[in-house]
This record gives structure tokens, C-alpha cells and sequence, in this order.
């Protein structure tokens, strides 16, 4: 009775989230990169994180998972806004960037827990 | 240096991607086909993902190097996955799969289980465990010759309702698990903000806020797992539950900490207590806990003083009623019913055998569970 099955469904997660991101950030420079489902993925997180919409239980979770990781929150609602506008300047892109790092180090941790569970 | 690395890397991985279908069986096996199917549709799309990252000219662009590298890592851990978790388990099957589906199938015609059985693993090195991700549930290789923990096989079909959704097969399920969930998260809350106004200990506060993000996070779905398990095949989840504490647990009382995945095994007893008095079982559930203290006083385990802060007993008990209704408005047919449901009973003669006839029980286990599996 280990914890593997909670820890599957939640890298499954992760990596929609992870892949959506993936494409965003390339789609600001090649738009047809990203498809709307990217977009609104990814805005899903980042208004998770930042605090305005805790709605998306799978958005939540993998938002909580990054607490700690990601340190000063002030920053998410101006990401959040420029992924509304489809229009991102280099800030956001690295603030953006640092996410998906902090995504790709969540994967790795879980996959660690989910062999030595 | 990446777009180097990656037209080799990427190109090895796309090899060895495909390689993985050359492994699958032939002729399929019927009992791996949804898995083999969702296995050849991942490896499709890691290869699609991957050549586009080789190849397409906007992940060449040395600005989005970071970010390719990141997809790459990304990709190359959904292959392994697939290669090591879901691929070399329908490699290395053998007959017993094939007996351990049917026996699944019998399990879930006695309770009307609501939704598609998980595929079966007998590969595992980690007790039972299901990846809900691949619906692939894993048993330890002996485990089908002997018939004390099987029992803890309901407690697994349990988990992937919680990853259904849009599903009228198991909403009041999840229904009665959000309330529960809402149950736990008000007394908590509640005992956080007194705590925050009162000169309680720093640790206990640390332990309260712990409790409430285990609770939320994962406990409540173990409750309920253990509580399907209970309704499903009555005692004999219980003494699962006992023998598995005896053999393998650590402290009954563990407080909460970090990540934690399960509550503390004497909370998940004091619920399948609950739940055996809620089924009518009261003689056996009597019978239960005083073994279930005999073994803790032998372990010499004691009730912390603030274990109830973070276990509450009444929200345990609403927690089973609310379980319980759920179960039943999802139509499972819980324990006990007067037709002779063979696999449930025998799980449960098996536990009466244990205790009551200890010098015949290992024969006696053997000819059963032989029997059980035809």
C-alpha cells in the first residue's frame, strides 16, 4: 500500500504542465508552437501560484509542490497577465524559464519517491 | 554543444523508444492489450516529440536552448518510464498475470466494482501498489499462493476511482470523500487559528499545520481506501491490516510530518474499527482490537498525548459514515451479503483459520489459495 499510485497520477500532472510550458516558452518567438491548450495550461499554474484561482485541483497540486522551490510570489501576476496577452518580454520568459527548471527538478524528485516508495 | 548532443541523443532514444514495441509479446496477450495499447501511444508521441526537438528549426535557436534541454529530460523520462514500468512488465509476465486477472475479475463481480479493472503486475518489490497513471497494479510475485494480505487488493482497486472524473459511476464516491475532506480541513483549521492565539507550543502548531496539509493532500484518500477494502471484504481488511503493521510498520502513532503518504497505522485501525461496528460486525471488530493492542503493547507503543489533535476520533467516524454512504450509492455491494461470495469468503476463513486452527493453517493456505486461483 505505498504511495506510487497518488505519486503516478500526479507525474502525469506535472508533465502536462511541464510540456504546455515547454511549448509556450518557444512560442514566444514561434506562436504556432503553442496551442490554446498550452496557454490556458500554463496560465492555470501561474494564477495558481499566483494565488488568484486555486480552482484546478491538478493546477493546485502540482503549485503546491512547488512551494519552496520558487520563493518571492510578487512577480505572478504580471506573468500571469503578459500569458493572457500572448505577449511575453524577456522577464517574463525568465521568470517562466526558472518555472520549467523548478518543474523538471519536481519530476526528478518524484520519480525518485515513486522508486523508493 | 546541445544541438550536437541532441542529434545523437535524440536519435538513440528514438531507437530505443521503437525498440520497445519489438519487445512487446506476440501473439498479445489479451490481459496486457489496454496496456501495451497506452504503451505504443506514448512511445508514438515520445517519438514524434523527439524528432520535432532534433530537427524542427525553433528548437535549433540557440535562445531556446535552455528550454530544449529541459523538453529533452523530459521526453527521455516519460521513455523510461514506459520502458521500466509499464513495457518490462508485460515483458517479463508469465501464467500467474493471467491467474491473478481472473481472480481481479471474481473480486469485482462480488462487490460490482463501478469502473475497468487495472491491468496486473506480479513484479513488485514494493508490497501492492498500483501506477494509476498506467492502471497497472502490482503484487509481489508469492503473494497469490498465500491469502493473508490479498484482502489489501481491494484497497488498490480503490485508488483509481479517485483519478476518474466527469464520471456518474463514481461521483457520490468522491462526493463523500470531498466532504470528508471538508470535515477534517474545518476542525483543523479551526484548531490552527485557537492555537495561533494562544501561547501553545511551537511544535505542536508545526505539527497541526502538518497534519492539515497530510490530511488534505493524501491521508483522507488513504482512509478511504482502507475503508473500500473494509466494506468490501469485511474482517478480513482489518486483520490485513494488523498483520501488515506486525511485519512491516514502524510506530502505530507517527506523528505527521513532511511528504508524509499514509496516516499513522493506528489512526487507519481506529477507522477500520469504526467501520467494522458500522457493518455489524461487532464481536470480530472486539475480537480485532484487542489483538491490535496486544501487539502494540508488545511493540511498546504508547498514545502520544497530542496524537488526538491531529487524529480526530470524531472526524474519523463521520468520515466512515460518509464513506460508507458512498459506497453504497456508487451500488458496491458491501460486506456482509447472505449469498456465498467465494473469494471474499475464503479471505475471511482464512483469518478464522489462522487463529483457530495455527498448526493446519499453512496446509490448509495452500489448497485454498491453489484452489482460489484455478
Amino acid at each position: 500500500m505505498s504511495a506510487i499510485g497518488f505519486d503516478s497520477c500526479f507525474y502525469a500532472r506535472l508533465d502536462e504542465f511541464s510540456r504546455s510550458l515547454n511549448h509556450v516558452l518557444l512560442a514566444a518567438d514561434t506562436p504556432t508552437f503553442a496551442s490554446d491548450d498550452d496557454w490556458r495550461q500554463t496560465l492555470e499554474l501561474v494564477q495558481t501560484l499566483a494565488a488568484q484561482n486555486t480552482a484546478s485541483l491538478a493546477a493546485s497540486s502540482v503549485a503546491a509542490s512547488l512551494t519552496g522551490r520558487m520563493g518571492e510570489k510578487a512577480f505572478w501576476p504580471a506573468v500571469a497577465n503578459a500569458l493572457i496577452a500572448r505577449k511575453l518580454d524577456s522577464t517574463t520568459k525568465k521568470e517562466l524559464s526558472a518555472l520549467a527548471w523548478s518543474l523538471d527538478d519536481e519530476r526528478t524528485a518524484v520519480l525518485a519517491r515513486m522508486r523508493h516508495a | 554543444m546541445l544541438d550536437k548532443y541532441l542529434q545523437s541523443a535524440a536519435s538513440q532514444l528514438i531507437e530505443r523508444a521503437s525498440g520497445l514495441k519489438g519487445k512487446l509479446p506476440r501473439p498479445p496477450r489479451q490481459e496486457f492489450e489496454r496496456l501495451a495499447t497506452q504503451c505504443c501511444d506514448g512511445i508514438d508521441r515520445a517519438i514524434r516529440e523527439l524528432a520535432a526537438l532534433r530537427d524542427n528549426p525553433a528548437w535549433k535557436k540557440p535562445e531556446n536552448a535552455s528550454v530544449r534541454l529541459i523538453e529533452f529530460r523530459r521526453i527521455a523520462s516519460n521513455v523510461d518510464r514506459l520502458e521500466n514500468e509499464a513495457v518490462a512488465p508485460i515483458v517479463r509476465s508469465s501464467k500467474d498475470e493471467g491467474a491473478m486477472v481472473r481472480l481481479l475479475y471474481r473480486m469485482s463481480n462480488e462487490i460490482i466494482y463501478p469502473i475497468e479493472l487495472p491491468t496486473v503486475s506480479m513484479l513488485s518489490q514494493n508490497y501492492f501498489f498500483i501506477r494509476t497513471d498506467f492502471k497497472l497494479m502490482c503484487i509481489p510475485l508469492m503473494e497469490t499462493q498465500f491469502l493473508l494480505h490479498l484482502p489489501d487488493v481491494y484497497h488498490e482497486l480503490s485508488h483509481p476511482l479517485f483519478r476518474t472524473e466527469h464520471d456518474p459511476r463514481t461521483k457520490p464516491w468522491l462526493d463523500a470523500f470531498l466532504l470528508a475532506k471538508a470535515l477534517v480541513y474545518d476542525h483543523l483549521s479551526k484548531q490552527i487559528a485557537a492555537a495561533e492565539s494562544s501561547r501553545t507550543p511551537d511544535a505542536i502548531r508545526l505539527f497541526l499545520h502538518l497534519a492539515l496539509e497530510n490530511w488534505t493532500c493524501r491521508w483522507m484518500e488513504e482512509i478511504f481506501c482502507d475503508l473500500f477494502g473494509l466494506f468490501s471484504v469485511g474482517p478480513a481488511f482489518a486483520w490485513a491490516h494488523l498483520h501488515l503493521h506486525a511485519e512491516r510498520g514502524r510506530t502505530a502513532f507517527q506523528l505527521p510530518h513532511r511528504r508524509s503518504s499514509h496516516p499513522a497505522d493506528a489512526a487507519r485501525m481506529t477507522a477500520l474499527l469504526d467501520g467494522l461496528l458500522l457493518i455489524g460486525e461487532m464481536q470480530v471488530a472486539s475480537e480485532i482490537e484487542s489483538r491490535w493492542r496486544s501487539l502494540l503493547a508488545v511493540a511498546d507503543q504508547t498514545e502520544p498525548a497530542d496524537f488526538q489533535r491531529y487524529y480526530p476520533d470524531k472526524i474519523l467516524k463521520q468520515s466512515v459514515e460518509a464513506a460508507y454512504g458512498g459506497f453504497i450509492k456508487i451500488g458496491c455491494r458491501p460486506w456482509p451479503q447472505p449469498t456465498d461470495d467465494t473469494v471474499r469468503k475464503t479471505l475471511n476463513d482464512a483469518w478464522r483459520n489462522f487463529w483457530n486452527s495455527p498448526d493446519d493453517f499453512v496446509a490448509w493456505e495452500r489448497a485454498t489459495a491453489t484452489a482460489l486461483l484455478k
